[in-house]
């Protein structure tokens, strides 16, 4: 830690930029720069700072010095000549240039956002508005005054720092938006709902699983945009796969990736090329273990869950002739308690269920009846009538049971 | 910071706080006050040593002067005590400091210090650097009779 606040950091960094710099020079500069950025911290009314403040200012002079030197011609020049002051400017100068280019960027990416929810991406363009109100850099122009919770495909690098950090996170957001602005925001959903019915709230990225999906479509040769890969596509992709060319083949399907998804620039397309190559190993352990269901997902949708979720078989239905004798019997009967006493005695399918209530069971009979079925039997009751509506939706009861049915429910949910 | 760099700042700042103090003898006379050469260089050397102590960079003037100016005409300085009162003075000054986040200013703190030295403490340093920076605070804002009152009041 004290490696990287140290002077001798600094001269390190300098001299890696390659300019013939005094270093005792340097460091002269250094230590006027730091007692100036000193006494204009504390407005002159302390004649001391805790050592942290002091390693803070000292940090943001090596970050601003340096940003001046990469950036502006004439700032070698000031050091040589010892001109702490103008070294400072032609630094602010570049920094202010940055926050300029930043503010624009935050502005196209506000204008590009996808259409998928996720809470962290919203969150982070917030911080990211906050920032810039809060980035303080005539004394810690190194720090980055905000929360990123929104991690990217391919993260900005640890050795940027302050506004040049931000700028690279918002160029590199940017080209995930143009990306998956190429996708339909319906089947990005779909995707993402497929690994978490949630993912509004997850911290996860959006472009990763789409990319991983659109490379699966590459290699299967499907439309891209579907972003469909069903069981016997994973099949096909492990078989692909396991005979895979590593770096060669990669750049092949960028190519075909970038010709399905035109128009996209270089920097896009190298981005894409380095979150490939990213994802990559983690493909490939999957196809050692010979599952790819947790990388190429299939789409979600509403039809399959339920499928998978609710099964039900019913019971054999009695003959005419009994069901006729029955309903006479329970039509006989004086009290509701013998009539749902012979319900449960000799009625055990849901189409008898239905067919007895239809003349048996008068205004508020029924629910007595209701009282004593299982929620579950209650849910199946509505789901008849609900199907029964869709075959018919004029259709109701003589006895008004399943009106008695829908209030009943509702009562026991308020 | 490395401590080859503290070093090299330390021992130019050195000789500027040395070249200070001579020159406060002039003032401290009047008091019956003075300190010797070496003397001069024990204190200097002491004010880094209590800077490292508190985890402080002093930079530009030090503090040494302003304690030296503001406490001279304390009623309970004298030649005898006056070396091992500004050793003890120094040290809660940064201690103080160190407590008060920076929202004390150099000056306001020496002028607290000074009230509370010769009103409550009644020229000891160990009631000085032995009290809170909130007490003291307190009591050079208020008074002891406020205090006292404020005491009373919890009971």
């Amino acid at each position: 830690m004290e490696e990287e606040f140290s002077l001798f950091a600094t001269k390190n960094f300098l001299n890696n930029l390659e300019y013939d710099l005094d270093q005792q020079l340097l460091q002269k500069i250094m230590y006027e720069l730091l007692l100036e950025r000193m006494q204009r911290y504390t407005m002159g009314d302390s004649s001391s700072v805790t050592i942290e403040t002091a390693e803070k200012l000292l940090k943001s002079i090596v970050f601003s010095v340096g940003v001046a030197v990469e950036n502006s011609s004439e700032s070698v020049g000031f050091i040589k000549c010892g001109d702490t002051t103008a070294v400072l400017k032609a630094a602010w100068s570049v920094i202010e240039r940055e926050i300029k280019t930043g503010k624009g960027l935050l502005a196209t990416i506000k204008k590009t956002t996808p259409e998928v929810r996720n809470r962290a991406y919203y969150d982070t363009v917030n911080e990211l508005t906050a920032f810039f109100n809060r980035y303080d850099y005539r004394f810690f122009a190194h720090e980055i005054p905000c929360m990123i919770d929104y991690q990217l495909c391919n993260p900005v690098p640890e050795s940027f720092e302050g506004i040049l950090y931000i700028n690279e996170y918002l160029r590199n957001l940017y080209i995930e938006n143009t990306i998956l602005q190429r996708f339909e925001p319906s089947t990005v959903s779909a995707l993402l709902k497929s690994i978490t019915p949630d993912y509004e709230e997850q911290l996860m990225n959006i472009l990763e699983p789409v990319l991983t999906n659109a490379f699966g479509c590459v290699l299967l040769k499907k439309p891209v945009k579907s972003l469909d890969i069903n069981d016997n596509d994973r099949s096909k992709l492990l078989s692909l796969l396991k005979t895979w060319q590593g770096n060669k083949d990669m750049h092949i399907v960028v190519e075909q990736l970038c010709a399905l998804l035109t128009p996209l620039d270089d920097r896009i397309v190298q981005y894409l090329l380095t979150a490939l190559q990213s994802l990559f190993p983690h493909i490939q352990s999957a196809v050692l273990a010979n599952n790819l269901e947790s990388v190429f997902l299939s789409l979600y949708s509403e039809n399959m869950n339920v499928e998978s979720s609710v099964h039900f078989t019913d019971n054999e239905i009695m003959n005419n002739q009994q069901l006729r004798a029955l309903i006479h019997e329970i039509s006989e009967c004086r009290f509701v308690s013998d009539k749902i006493a012979i319900m449960k005695r000799d009625v055990h399918s849901l189409r008898d269920i239905c067919e007895i209530m239809n003349v048996c069971f008068w205004g508020k009979d029924s629910i007595d009846y209701y009282h004593t079925l299982s929620i579950t039997e209650q849910e199946l009751l509505l789901f008849y009538i609900k199907e029964k509506h869709k075959e018919n939706p004029e259709w109701s009861s003589e006895t008004g049971w399943e009106r008695q049915l829908v209030v009943y429910l509702k009562t026991l949910r308020e | 910071m490395k401590n080859e760099e503290i070093k090299g700042l330390t021992n130019i700042q050195k000789s500027y706080a040395l070249a200070e103090i001579q020159g406060c003898n002039d003032l401290t006379f009047a008091y019956g006050l003075s300190l010797t050469e070496t003397q001069m260089i024990e204190l200097v050397e002491a004010r880094f040593n209590a800077l490292q102590e508190t985890g402080r960079i002093e930079f530009g003037h030090g503090v040494l002067k302003k304690l030296i100016e503001t406490f001279c005409d304390s009623p309970y300085l004298t030649q005898e005590n006056y070396l091992e009162t500004l050793f003890e003075l120094q040290d809660s000054f940064y201690y103080f400091k160190n407590e008060s986040q920076e929202l004390l200013s150099d000056d306001e703190l020496i002028t607290f210090m000074k009230i509370y030295f010769d009103g409550f403490c009644q020229g000891s340093t160990d009631c000085l650097s032995g009290t809170s920076l909130e007490e003291l605070c307190r009591r050079t804002r208020y008074g002891d009779d406020d205090m006292e009152d404020e005491e009373m009041h919890l009971f």
